[in-house]
């Protein structure tokens, strides 16, 4: 400043002619608002009027489209929940900083940019409101501050814009294409140039009002002071004249931004916070039941009015940031599975479906009360021919897309309506997944085994049925793994002899205990699997069961969150919550040191679906002499084994 | 009066499948019971010199349509051609296979006939007159005793359950008009793709031998292939093996992959998962080869061999090959 004082009184002089027609001085510091713009504001407010009603009319095209199609479902409740969610998600955007680089270079655009709205809003106040009440507030320290944060601002945004086409087109991660091919389209270039040009506009423009009225003070805006450097040897007739032209170049650019926004991936800027505020609010994982078996004449989802019109509206707010991908153990081990693609061909589907029964409602409309609108009939099937059958198959519910989403998406519940529709309405699905179906239902477990050798793994143990003693504190529903497969089988007996080791009083089902269902639901065979619920719901009550706990993260999961649908309310636990009490309350120490390296492999439905990340590494650390190392994909990035969603019997 | 105890005989290529012997025995033995004759309808096309063969099993009467629309097999062509035939002589009991194209044949007839059927059965007799048929529930866990009452009997028999019994019968062999209408059938075969050069399909085998992770290699399997060629069985896989791209995938054997039940199945180097037990747990006899005792496939094993597979496996190849010298 003491520098940029000294040097700048000669130019000060030299530009006095200008500066005598503005009231603004060094102590007094501002800049007239429309500099050099006096009577462009009538045609400003024209096209304003016309690009905010090319958007509106965007968006109201889009609004039909988003209502034409679905089943109802209620997203609206518990608007509290909502709001935090929108501000957290949508506003703060904390989903997005989970990535680090792509979500800083992303704040960077978004939030800055959006400042820098509000800042042409304050211009706007003061020039309409501020001045004309003779209270003017752009004006001394205040002014100073504002320039410095508006210049940092706009240099955010470029940066952000900078990142994103370095990213996007120079160093193209897998996530922005499908298969090593990139797929951007033009809208992806066209959005980020106008960021950018809007910014860069925005400082030519600054430069030249500040090369011809070079106010001291405007060292403040920096960015635009440098700039102004370029410009000298420029007169100012011909400098005024540029700007001019630059200025109308800006603001047809920022205009043509806001128009442009719902006809590209800027809609975005909508949808993805609105569906952050309808995201939801059920135990992570959870799939609506079926209830009406008795009357539906078709099941899950065939078509996409079979979806309901959230799940529509989901693949709108998608802006193929491709974090879903990344981490997809379908897509990662070469299968056509991604779910990035799977929600924008939903998406294509919309916009190709949408607009026919958009019409058809208005035809039917014109055509008068009672002529229900005549859809046409799609000429392709969703499941099938949009999303093909080896996607739909590939899916191992993992849940790592719906964790990851910045947009708070749902894959894996469509991905199951769909299954359902090709298990239930088209009896159509792998061989070996029928083999699988029909040992559940002879034998209630998946191998097929006779259901009388279910409780085999525990004689000679001394652990007691329900039906011998059901005056116990814990069901230990042991699962189909747990009672039949040979690893599995250890696994019980050891937990066992811990429960009993720290005179923990539990009980199993023995016998009468049946598969929970999970690789049913998740395979698409919702009555199925409602049969099998409904069955250890039934022994389960019976018994007056309270607490249960389970070994298989999949049987926990849906014991946990299935079950209650179907009037099973349980308090369930998984074993290492058991187990880590256990050793914190001293009822067992461990004593036998365990040598070597060890690692946890963090289970799907145990992480992601339960938050359960802490308790199997606590008591692995309370383990005498191991060592533990973590692995790269851990947490809530833990790679997939590959068996959830039924994978475990599929080929 | 329906009378007669009649038969579908399965032929591929001009060749009769083994369930045809099976099927013309067992319908022999109810025949005798009922004092009525045998009689079999044998469809395809350039068939006319086997219809004969079906007379050393004990058949009376042999129907044939020699029909290139019966050739290959279709199931609207044969189950048209085999109701019209049933419907005119009005058989008391018709027995078919429980075998692929057995299984798709006899539902497909059971609706166009409109009676009942048990179908898999593994003993049929008759009671009072009647055809009572004992069939498996429940994954095996009990048997159901079927009994129908409309004519004619039908039952479809589980292939390698029921013996071929040689008689000495020369039959009348009597052709018939199938009465197919061309444009009538919705099944045209374009073209059939064979799989494997003249091997038996895991399903039907009657013997296996399988490789798993202990075979160490893909180029180690040329011992099972020897064992497999000697002893006439088709070479499975488990889902390690295959996995690892030692075996297509066809040849694997388990959950996710076939489900077998030959009369003799040879685990070579498979420590028995659930998942391959699920597959092969069915099968008559088990031998397992395997180098650790606590393998779990020795829990189903009926034989067991702690050992290394290479090491057995020529050694039992040269003995077999001894014993058949």
């Amino acid at each position: 400043m003491k520098q940029g004082g000294g040097s700048n009184a000669p130019i000060f002089l030299k530009n006095r002619c200008a500066m005598e027609l503005s009231k603004f001085s060094v102590g007094n510091e501002g800049r007239e608002v429309f500099w050099n713009a006096e009577n462009f504001e009538g045609l400003l407010f024209a096209f304003t009027a016309v690009a905010l009603a090319i958007f509106a009319y965007g968006l109201y095209k889009r609004w039909q489209m988003w209502t034409a199609l679905g089943k109802p479902e209620v997203r609206n409740d518990n608007i509290q929940e909502r709001i935090k969610l929108f501000f957290l998600n949508g506003l703060l955007q904390m989903k997005t900083f989970k990535d680090v680089y792509p979500g800083v270079m992303h704040g960077l655009i978004f939030f800055w940019f959006f400042v820098l709205i509000f800042g042409a809003a304050f211009d706007a106040t003061e020039f309409h409101i501020a001045e004309p009440l003779g209270v003017p507030f752009m004006t001394g320290k205040f002014y100073l501050v504002f320039s410095f944060l508006m210049e940092l601002f706009g240099l955010f945004v470029l940066i952000g814009v900078f990142m994103a086409l370095d990213r996007r087109y120079i160093r193209k991660p897998d996530r922005l294409g499908y298969k090593g091919e990139a797929d951007n389209t033009p809208d992806d270039a066209i959005t980020l140039l106008l960021i950018g040009s809007i910014i860069i506009t925005g400082f030519v423009i600054e430069a030249l009002r500040i090369h011809v009225t070079n106010p001291p003070w405007e060292v403040w805006s920096f960015v635009g002071y440098t700039l102004s450097k370029a410009f000298a040897g420029v007169d100012n007739g011909t400098a005024e004249m540029l700007h001019k032209v630059m200025w109308w170049i800006h603001t047809s650019i920022a205009l043509g931004f806001i128009a442009y926004i719902p006809y590209s991936r800027l809609l975005h800027i909508i949808t993805t916070p609105a569906n952050h505020f309808m995201a939801s609010l059920k135990p992570a994982g959870n799939l609506e039941p079926i209830r009406d078996f008795e009357t539906a004449e078709s099941f899950g989802a065939g078509q996409l009015e079979d979806l309901t019109w959230k799940q529509i509206f989901d693949s709108d707010a998608c802006t193929r940031c491709g974090r879903c991908q990344d981490g997809c153990p379908a897509y990662l081990s070469g299968k056509q599975l991604s779910p990035k693609k799977f929600i924008q061909d939903v998406k294509t589907y919309l916009l190709e479906r949408a607009p026919l029964t958009v019409a058809a409602k208005k035809a039917a409309g014109k055509a008068g009360e009672g002529a229900g609108p005549e859809i046409p009939a799609p000429e392709k099937t969703m499941v099938g021919e949009v999303i093909d059958l080896h996607e739909l198959w590939a899916c191992t519910n993992c849940m790592y897309c719906m964790e990851h989403c910045p947009a708070s998406i749902e894959h894996v519940p469509k991905i199951v309506n769909m299954r359902q529709y090709k298990v239930l309405t088209e009896a159509d699905f792998a061989s070996e997944l029928q083999l699988t179906f029909r040992n559940m239902e002879n034998n209630s477990n998946p191998w097929g085994i006779g259901s009388h050798l279910r409780s085999d793994w525990a004689k000679d143990l001394g652990i007691k049925t329900l039906a011998e003693d059901p005056d116990v504190e814990y069901l230990f529903y042991v699962g189909c793994a747990g009672s039949f497969d040979d690893r599995g089988k250890k696994v019980s007996a050891a937990f066992a002899k811990i429960l009993q080791t720290a005179g923990v009083s539990f009980g199993i089902l023995g016998t009468e205990e049946g598969c929970c269902g999970d690789s049913a639901m998740r395979g698409g065979n919702e009555y199925l699997s409602q049969t099998l619920m409904q069955t250890n719901i039934e022994v389960m009550n019976g018994y007056g069961v309270k607490k249960i706990i389970c070994t298989c993260p999949h049987g926990y999961n849906s014991l946990k969150k299935d079950y209650p649908h179907f009037g099973g309310n349980y308090e369930v636990y998984h074993h290492t919550e058991i187990i880590d009490h256990l050793i914190a309350t001293g009822k067992i120490t461990l004593k036998k040191p365990v040598d070597g390296l060890f690692t946890y492999h963090d289970s799907c439905f145990l992480g992601r679906y339960n938050n359960i990340y802490d308790q199997p590494r606590t008591i692995l650390a309370s383990v005498p002499g191991m060592k533990l190392t973590e692995m790269e994909r851990k947490l809530d990035k833990s790679f997939c084994c590959g068996a959830g969603g039924a994978r475990m019997w599929m080929e | 009066m329906a009378k007669g105890v009649w038969i579908v005989a399965e032929q591929r290529y001009g060749a009769y499948r083994k369930i045809s012997f099976e099927l013309a025995s067992t319908a022999r033995k109810l025949a005798d019971q009922l004092g009525e004759e045998v009689g079999a309808v044998l469809l395809g096309s350039g068939i006319e010199g086997i219809a004969g063969e079906l007379g050393k099993y004990g058949v009376d009467k042999v129907y044939i349509a020699d029909n290139a629309l019966l050739e290959p097999y279709t199931t609207d062509a044969h189950a048209a051609a085999v109701a019209r035939l049933v419907k005119e002589k009005d058989p008391s009991i018709l027995l078919l296979g429980a075998s692929v194209q057995g299984k798709d044949l006899s539902a497909r007839l059971v609706g166009k006939l409109a009676t009942g059927m048990a179908t898999d059965c593994v003993d049929v007799k008759i009671v009072d007159g009647k055809l009572l048929a004992l069939r498996p529930m429940y994954a095996g866990k009990c048997y159901g005793e079927v009994v129908t009452s409309s004519f004619p009997q039908m039952a479809s028999l589980r292939p390698n359950v029921f013996p071929a019994v040689e008689n000495s019968k020369t039959p009348e062999v009597i052709k018939f008009d199938p009465g197919l209408d061309p444009g009538q059938l919705k099944t045209k075969v374009l073209e059939v793709q064979k799989d494997t050069a003249g091997k038996v399909d895991l399903t039907e085998a009657n013997i296996i031998v399988s490789g798993g992770r202990g075979m160490k290699g893909p180029e180690n399997y040329v011992i099972i292939e020897e064992l497999a060629d000697v002893i006439g069985a088709t070479v499975g896989a488990s889902r390690a093996a295959v996995d690892a791209g030692w075996r297509p995938q066809k040849d694997q054997v388990g959950q996710t992959g076939k489900v077998v039940s030959p009369n003799l199945y040879i685990a070579c180097g498979i420590s028995g998962a659930i998942q391959h037990l699920a597959g092969m747990g069915t099968s008559k006899y088990i031998v397992a080869i395997n180098k650790d005792p606590d393998a779990p496939i020795f829990a189903r094993a009926d034989y067991g061999i702690v050992d290394d597979l290479f090491k057995i496996v020529p050694e039992l190849t040269k003995e077999v090959k001894k014993l058949l010298a």
